[in-house]
């Protein structure tokens, strides 16, 4: 194995680290957001409004995100969209994990009894006060471990991305391979990469969890 | 207490169906403020349900529910249809009106102190400090405050009502409701929550309670219904519904109940 390869490639690499943090962080709050939106609105009762929720839980756990980030960069500019590969990350990243998200936020949802929102109603809250101040951060310790998990999937996922020319950290280590003709180590250092950022948004998932289920702890 | 012009709670014709069973079947009842009522009645009578139409936690299908003289939950629109209250003018109407759970609905990641404080700050737009000095007061009165920064997960059940009944009482409600308040309580811890039911009482409180705790109902209620099948069947002053009743479904609501006790001494 060749070491020195890295003194060369070091900014290449880098830089698509950095991508990939930042593709990944927008694309995860995107798919958090949307898939709490999704989820509230999959509890309007309504015929047309659960008919439009399965399938969009259809096509995007159904297909596999490649094949859905190839669609829209590559499809797009045939129905009109003309994305950049950046903004195709973002929403491939975003659309796909919103479908599994609003899945975690209504197993968290389930977990807090009717009564304490029935409570919460008689007192005088709104609707959006008893989801921030009694719904949410008692979901949070339910939803964190699932939610991290799928965080970290989604972050390997973003290696797809390099398909479709965003500049990330596989296609920098891809573009290292050929230009050298080495395969272990640029491969090795994407596995370690990889295995460093999901080593750390697994920490912080549990920091996360520790602190809130500090209330189910005191409870013992 | 100073005299009202309204009833606290006036109930006309209510009426409510779940699909093809019609729970409540025309109910009619005036509450006076200061008053204590208790309802009884089998399980399936309607009870519950008629308390939670009184705070519009259930729908109603047919005649009026009135709080202080005001229709809670319906009103007319700009063409004067009749239709459903959008829900902050319900909550609004119904400001002064707490219900008591059964299970006590305690938010378990807030601490006691936080569970009384939260409605206050976020509600009714106290300060801290002020919301504070509230919670301590009513959390005084119902005895609990020497546990406030305890959770909800370490209370016993007793415990956890009388965090409860403080919540509402923080909020300063003209009318309190409480829906079987001891029903899920160990026996031994009934009375605590009992003896604070009664003190509200004695402060001129209204009170509507539905419970099975007849000895209680007969000392500290004005007035008692016995609602079956979806209809009051009998009202009046405990000491004479208790001593005489007239139907006979509330005599044999009144035996099973007799029975029950005396089988345990």
């Amino acid at each position: 194995m060749d070491f020195s390869l890295f003194v060369t490639y070091w900014p290449i690499l880098l830089k698509g680290l950095l991508f990939t943090l930042y593709i990944c962080s927008l694309g995860i709050v995107f798919a958090l957001v949307g898939g709490l939106l999704l989820h509230l609105m999959s509890r309007i009762k309504l015929r047309i409004i659960s008919f439009i929720y399965v399938t969009y839980l259809t096509i995007f756990r159904g297909s596999p995100l490649l094949v859905q980030v190839y669609l829209m960069y590559y499809g797009g500019p045939f129905v009109g969209i003309e994305l950049s590969a950046e903004q195709v990350g973002i929403l491939g990243l975003g659309l796909y994990g919103s479908a599994y998200f609003a899945e975690i936020y209504r197993s968290g949802f389930a977990s807090v009894p009717n009564g304490q929102v029935e409570a919460a109603y008689d007192l005088g809250y709104s609707r959006s006060k008893i989801l921030i101040h009694i719904q949410l951060p008692q979901m949070l310790g339910l939803i964190i471990p699932p939610g991290i998990n799928q965080t970290i999937i989604l972050i390997k996922e973003s290696a797809i991305l390099s398909i479709i020319t965003v500049p990330e950290l596989t296609t920098a280590a891809v573009t290292m391979s050929t230009q050298t003709f080495s395969v272990i180590e640029p491969y090795l250092f994407l596995a370690v990469a990889y295995w460093v950022i999901t080593f750390i948004v697994a920490k912080i998932g549990h920091w996360c969890e520790k602190r809130a289920t500090v209330h189910l702890l005191r409870s013992e | 207490m100073k005299k009202r012009s309204h009833k606290a709670i006036k109930l006309v014709d209510l009426k409510k169906h779940y699909g093809d069973n019609q729970v409540l079947k025309g109910i009619n009842l005036d509450i006076n403020y200061g008053e204590v009522v208790c309802i009884i009645g089998g399980s399936g009578s309607g009870k519950s349900t008629m308390l939670r139409c009184m705070n519009f936690l259930e729908k109603y299908d047919g005649g009026e529910v009135q709080i202080d003289g005001k229709l809670i939950g319906y009103g007319s629109d700009a063409q004067g249809n009749f239709q459903l209250a959008p829900s902050q003018i319900v909550q609004k109407d119904l400001s002064e009106v707490c219900m008591v759970f059964q299970q006590f609905n305690l938010w378990p990641h807030m601490s006691v102190l936080e569970n009384v404080m939260s409605p206050l700050i976020l509600v009714h737009k106290f300060s801290k400090k002020e919301a504070k000095e509230r919670a301590l007061k009513v959390l005084n009165k119902v005895d609990m405050a020497h546990k406030i920064d305890a959770y909800p997960g370490q209370l016993s059940g007793g415990q956890q009502q009388r965090v409860a009944i403080a919540r509402s009482l923080g909020t300063e409600p003209k009318i309190m409701l409480f829906d079987e308040p001891t029903s899920a309580l160990d026996p031994e811890l009934v009375g605590e929550v009992l003896k604070v039911m009664k003190s509200l009482a004695q402060d001129g409180m209204t009170m509507v309670i539905v419970t099975h705790e007849m000895g209680f109902a007969a000392q500290v209620s004005d007035k008692v219904i016995f609602l079956a099948k979806g209809l009051i069947e009998e009202q009046g002053d405990p000491k004479i519904l208790f001593t005489q009743p007239k139907s006979d479904n509330l005599k044999a609501f009144l035996s099973t109940w007799t029975e029950r006790n005396s089988g345990i001494v």
